[in-house]
């Protein structure tokens, strides 16, 4: 079990005994406070429904983590078994099984493990005679039964176990996978296609198996969470042509499937030396992996990578609930005003007034932190929920929901700490007040020239600023940060020579354009840092930006009166909605920002995730190079039209293709290989134990037709280049020269652009049959669906030579002739051609499933965003029911005067609107600026272009409005119907 | 039509019922007031002016009895009806909280004029007219809060008169004032009702606003209590 955060349980205890000490020192504060916080019903439940939001996102965040860590945690388990280390080649190559004997035998290792087994793991197609099903690709794992007993038996659909010993050397054992895909039954005869060593060119062997049993996915069965087939390993070694040789050995560490983990340390060090001694010559490409503890740290960084991941998404609405926090005291002192200035006449300290509120406050603050974190709960399950129905993560289970106790304490300490340190803020400031006033309930003047004392207060701020912008320069927040709050500063110098509203409109101007320059200079730094940059630089456009509007505010009026004027019977409503938000300048501001803040981040996330699927669809498109499917073959094949299948009796049969003869105009064949390949020093996506990577560092043998006929369009030449055929030339004059595809510029990046850098003349170093060499990049292709390092086929077979015979495939790349369906010539090469294994992509069908899938995943991010919006509308609520009370002697004079009721109505919907409107709107403008300027420094030469998801932006919109209309409709109503003779009697 | 009756109440009741007590605060009052009439209604502090004030207005249901404001039934009118008739044809000046504090003086004097959807910029000039009538032409742009209580009192018999209505009901407008400052508002008040022949109903339990009136109307306990016509 994890535990919480120390440093974040401390700081709630420290601030539970504060109050606690406190509240025991003055009980009678503590009981007015606390009292106050159970008298107004609604409105507590508004506040505290505003308030748990942030909570929520932060228990949200970490639960969500929790179960993607637990998720990989499981699917280590679950595929590994009890397996903790393997011993494979990298260079997917055979060794001699004596070092396995050798492992058994040393005492090293004897000690550090408590099982070892030498395996065959390649790939094979499979075709179900009974069933008639056939599959591409399957795993096909060699083991011997009796040296395999130490990893557990297999479970028969019966519930059974066996070891399997009586597998025969014409029988398989299938898993619940393999059975499913091929729809397999106990007794089907299953045809399997392989190539042995020897063999190369054209020729596919078969040979013909029955299914002894199908097993479980459980334990062993379920190896690599893949369609596994398992035989006997003196069966594979014979089939494939390597007796006396295995591809990899699986070893337990002492302790069960999980325990094992923690032991493999000492395992790994035990093998190494072994391996280190051994006197066998061909080992030394061997490596060995603590696969189950390296996959298991991997799972705790994804997890916390997707929790940090929310968070800072989240932050936004994180930092409206503080805002909201500040409102909501504002108001109470507003309203307790004289309450307040009688309690200070009476003799109550200023600090007594604070404590009052702090009591309050933090009753608020744990209500909404303890049902925030539940709430988070929920939100977690919905997100989590949201994730497994777009990726289809199903077949292995799915996501399961699962927490630690330690996120939630985490999470409720947390929520509490940024409410408790708000609300110390807040009390401090609203308890400042003028105790004639107070008790008068007269409003606090709005001085329009700053006092001396404001304006040297403002010089201290600018010349601060000054100071922290020259010394902090190299750090990047500073480097935002100091000059914004230098101009604030010089804003309340301003003050003192001019209004306000000139002094906040100038330096809210000069934030913005300091904020934008920032972007478009120095937002490149590292992905961490880019989030913090983003979110700070996010809050200081919005307080800008809504400065600038709530100290314009009578132009403001001005143009809304003078547009919606235009509607008689909407005049003297707009005056009198539009006149009372801005008014009180604070309040709007505050609730202004709340919107604003969300609204930039969703259109924000909503523009990017537009431009992004926009490009990844227009680019895949055309990516296609002039072809429309894309075939790979498990087995390497020199020349699709001349295949020959030898099948279990000895014959020779020539495959042949109907539809490769008659719908297909052309097509080019390539041969791919999966070499060790590194970037100083990084591995390129390759992986050990002799699986197939997702083609990252895969190499692929091109030929002159290739060369010829292809039209891929390239991203990036060496410089000099102007023509395609130049960069193939060089290729083909150059050995150590090659073409890589663009999806290597996105390997090991964190960022939607990646940020490894990797461009042409970089180099590239991979592992070949004569050693490592240094390969130079000559031109990156603008295309990532036929991905690898492209060179010619004859430079790529001296290479690698005979790596591509087994666990080398095959790359086709058909082009349709006009008339043919395409998808059914897909459907139908797969079948032709499944004697080797042959799996093929519509290359359309895949790109939508994928744009599907991304515009689904953004649509769950930004919902998870939207959440900050409820913020914002609790806001509102509680803006509105404080104005009902507030304004009922005002209703009462205008209802006398001869506004209806419905106008009474009309007047608080319009202001309900209005400030949501005030928020949407700088919300979106900044969102939108702020994306064009990260766009244009950023993405602007790849040829993607800016479009707004207008449609999508106007939903939102449209969403906020109705939300913000169902959240205060019930106050609005109640004002209207106000009775003018009561709330006349109100003045006594 | 000289002497036609424009207010015409027969047996007004009210009961204000608050669940716990009732209150009768008007039991059977009986009211005619002409045309261009001005008419004081004076008595002490909870006697039931204001809530007589409200009743024969139509800001307020009554509970028995009927008025006729220029011949229509308040009974028969919905609140709506009412509602619009207050916009067009009444003026009104309450003691205190007359103005809505957000907006300026001109402002809150062409409210009236909006509500009953005049041409803002013609709303405007009027408001800006009376602002002159009452000698506030300077200080159009200012927040009431901004404004003495005089002041502030003349802004609001400025929105008052503003759409030229047929009635003003006052209720003590000089109560928060000193009696200087009284007796300059009553003389305006007074100085509308001749120049406008608008009718005029001043509740007041300050005997000076009783003698500015052509008649006086003495209340207690929720009915006339004596009529009079003061002396000048
Ligand atoms: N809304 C109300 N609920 C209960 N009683 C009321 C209400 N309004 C007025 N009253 C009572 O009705 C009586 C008359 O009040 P009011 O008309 O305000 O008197 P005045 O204006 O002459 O001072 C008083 O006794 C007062 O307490
Ligand atoms: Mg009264």
């Amino acid at each position: 079990m994890t535990m919480p955060n120390p440093i974040l349980v401390s700081l709630f205890a420290v601030i539970l005994i504060v109050i606690g000490v406190l509240a025991i020192r003055r009980r009678v504060l503590f009981k007015m406070g606390v009292r106050n916080f159970i008298r107004h019903k609604t409105h507590s439940i508004l506040v505290v429904a505003g308030l748990l939001i942030g909570t929520s996102i932060i228990s949200g965040a970490l639960v969500t983590g929790d179960s993607i860590d637990h998720f990989i945690v499981k699917s280590t388990y679950d595929g590994l078994g009890l397996v903790d280390v393997t011993v494979s080649t990298d260079r997917v190559d055979f060794f001699n099984e004596s070092f396995f004997w050798e492992l058994r035998n040393d005492t090293g290792v004897e000690e550090h493990s408590d099982g070892i087994s030498p395996t065959i793991l390649t790939f094979v197609s499979v075709e179900d005679d009974d069933s008639g099903q056939f599959e591409p690709v399957m795993t096909f794992v060699g083991f011997d039964p009796s040296l395999d007993r130490d990893f557990g038996q297999f479970t028969e659909a019966n519930g059974s176990e066996t070891y399997a010993y009586d597998l025969g050397t014409d029988e398989v054992i299938l898993n619940g996978r393999a059975a499913d895909v091929l729809n397999a039954e106990q007794g089907d005869m299953l045809r399997i296609s392989y190539r042995p060593l020897t063999l190369q060119g054209g020729e596919v062997l078969q040979k013909q198996f029955e299914t002894k049993y199908v097993v479980k996915d459980e334990g062993k069965g379920q190896y690599g969470l893949q369609a596994n087939i398992f035989v006997r390993l003196d069966v594979a070694q014979e089939m494939f042509n390597v007796s006396g040789r295995i591809n990899l050995i699986r070893i337990s560490a002492p302790g069960d499937v999980e325990a094992g983990a923690g032991n493999s340390d000492e395992l790994v060090a035990a093998v190494q030396d072994a391996l280190d001694s051994s006197p066998d010559q061909g080992l030394s490409e061997l490596s060995v992996d603590a696969v189950k503890k390296d996959a298991l740290e991997q799972a705790e960084e994804t997890g916390e990578m997707f929790s940090i991941f929310l968070m800072i998404f989240g932050s936004f609405s994180i930092i409206a609930g503080v805002i909201l926090i500040i409102n909501i005291f504002t108001m109470l002192a507003e309203e307790r005003k004289s309450e307040l200035g009688m309690a200070r006449a009476l003799g109550m300290r200023k600090s007594h007034l604070m404590q009052m509120f702090l009591f309050e406050g933090s009753s608020y603050a744990l209500v909404a932190a303890l049902l925030g974190t539940l709430a988070g709960l929920f939100l977690a399950a919905t997100l989590i929920f949201g994730l497994n129905s777009v990726f289809a993560i199903g077949e292995f289970g799915g996501i399961p929901f699962r927490f630690e106790i330690s996120s939630l304490i985490d999470a409720f300490c947390l929520g509490t700490i940024i409410a408790f340190l708000t609300i110390l803020v807040a009390s401090a400031r609203i308890t400042n007040i003028n105790i004639v006033r107070a008790i008068r309930d007269i409003e606090e003047p709005v001085l329009e020239r700053a006092t001396r004392r404001t304006a040297i207060l403002g010089g201290v701020t600018l010349a601060l600023g000054l100071v922290a912008f020259f010394l902090g320069y190299e750090n990047l927040i500073i480097r935002l940060v100091a000059p914004c709050l230098a101009l604030m500063g010089f804003a309340f110098v301003l003050r003192r020579f001019t209004s306000a509203s000139i002094a906040f409109t100038i330096s809210g101007i000069a934030i913005i354009a300091y904020i934008l320059h920032s972007i478009t200079t120095f937002f490149e730094g590292e992905m961490e840092e880019m989030a913090y940059l983003f979110i700070v630089s996010g809050v200081l456009l919005v307080i800008a930006a809504v400065m600038i509007v709530i100290f314009n505010s009578s132009l403001l009026v001005r143009g809304v009166s003078g547009s919606l004027a235009r509607i008689r019977s909407m005049r003297p409503i707009v005056k009198t909605a539009v006149s009372h938000p801005l008014n009180k300048r604070f309040r709007t501001g505050m609730t202004v920002s709340m919107f604003a803040l969300v609204i930039y981040t969703i259109v924000l996330l909503s523009v990017f995730s537009n431009i992004f699927s926009l490009s990844v669809s227009s680019e895949l498109v055309k990516q296609g190079g002039g072809y429309e499917i894309i075939g790979t073959s498990t087995i390497p094949v020199s020349d699709l039209n001349n295949v020959t299948v030898i099948d279990a009796e000895g014959n020779p049969v020539r495959i042949e293709s109907p539809t490769l003869a008659n719908d297909v105009r052309t097509f080019e064949q390539i041969v791919a290989t999966y070499p060790n390949v590194t970037i100083d020093g990084v591995p390129l996506g390759g992986t050990g134990g002799g699986m197939m990577s997702f083609g990252l560092g895969r190499v692929l043998g091109v030929d002159n037709q290739f060369i010829q006929n292809n039209q891929y369009v390239f991203a990036e030449m060496l410089e000099g280049y102007t023509d395609p055929h130049e960069a193939w030339d060089a290729i083909q004059d150059n050995h150590t020269n090659v073409i890589v595809d663009l999806s290597i510029t996105f390997a090991g990046g964190s960022g939607m652009q990646g940020g490894n850098g990797i461009t042409v003349g970089d180099h590239l170093t991979i592992e070949t049959v004569n050693g490592t060499k240094d390969f130079q990049i000559v031109g990156i292709l603008d295309q990532m669906l036929l991905n690898g390092i492209f060179m010619t086929k004859e430079n790529a077979q001296a290479y690698f030579s005979d790596s591509f015979t087994v666990h080398g495939n095959s790359v086709f790349i058909f082009s349709v002739k006009d008339g043919a369906d395409a998808k059914t010539v897909t459907l139908n090469l797969e079948r032709d051609f499944r004697a080797i294994g042959m799996d093929t992509r519509y290359l359309k069908e895949d790109i939508e499933s994928m744009m599907e899938m991304l515009n689904s995943f953004f649509l769950i991010f930004e919902i998870f965003l939207g959440l900050g919006l409820i913020v914002g509308i609790a806001g509102l609520g509680v803006i509105t029911i404080r104005s009902v009370v507030e304004r009922r002697q005002e209703i009462g004079v205008m209802r006398a005067i001869g506004f209806r009721r419905g106008m009474i109505l009309k007047s608080f919907v319009t202001e309900i609107l209005f400030i949501a409107t005030l928020g949407i709107v700088i919300g979106t403008a900044i969102g939108l600026t702020v994306a064009y300027e990260i766009f244009a420094s950023m993405m602007a030469e790849e040829d993607v272009s800016f479009s707004i998801p207008w449609m999508h932006l106007l939903t939102i919109t449209l969403i906020t409005y109705v939300a913000s209309l169902a959240c205060t409709i019930v106050p609005s109503i109640k004002a209207s119907r106000t009775s003018p003779a009561d709330a006349l009697r109100y003045m006594g | 039509m000289k002497t036609d009756v424009i207010i015409e109440g027969k047996n007004v009741h009210k009961t204000y019922d608050t669940g716990r007590i009732k209150v009768q605060a008007l039991r059977g009052v009986d009211l005619s007031v002409k045309r261009g009439e001005m008419v004081s209604i004076m008595g002490p502090s909870g006697c039931g002016k204001t809530t007589l004030l409200n009743c024969f207005s139509g800001i307020d249901d009554m509970t028995e009895g009927d008025v006729k404001i220029e011949g229509k039934s308040l009974r028969e009118m919905s609140d709506n009806e009412k509602t619009d008739h207050r916009a067009g044809r009444m003026g009104f000046i309450f003691q205190a909280y007359n103005l809505l504090p957000v907006l300026t003086a001109v402002e809150n004097v062409e409210l009236p004029l909006l509500v009953s959807a005049v041409n803002p910029r013609m709303a405007r000039e009027k408001a800006i007219g009376i602002l002159e009538v009452v000698g506030l032409e300077k200080r159009k742009n200012q927040k009431p809060a901004e404004l003495s209580g005089g002041e502030q009192q003349r802004v609001t018999i400025a929105r008052s008169l503003v759409n030229n209505p047929a009635i003003v009901w006052a209720d003590e407008p000089t109560g928060n004032l000193d009696a200087e400052t009284s007796g300059q508002i009553m003389e305006l008040l007074c100085r509308m009702n001749k120049e406008n022949k608008q009718t005029f109903v001043i509740v007041s339990h300050d005997p000076a606003v009783g003698e500015m009136a052509d008649r006086v109307l003495k209340m207690r306990d929720g009915v006339f209590e004596k009529e009079y016509v003061p002396l000048r």
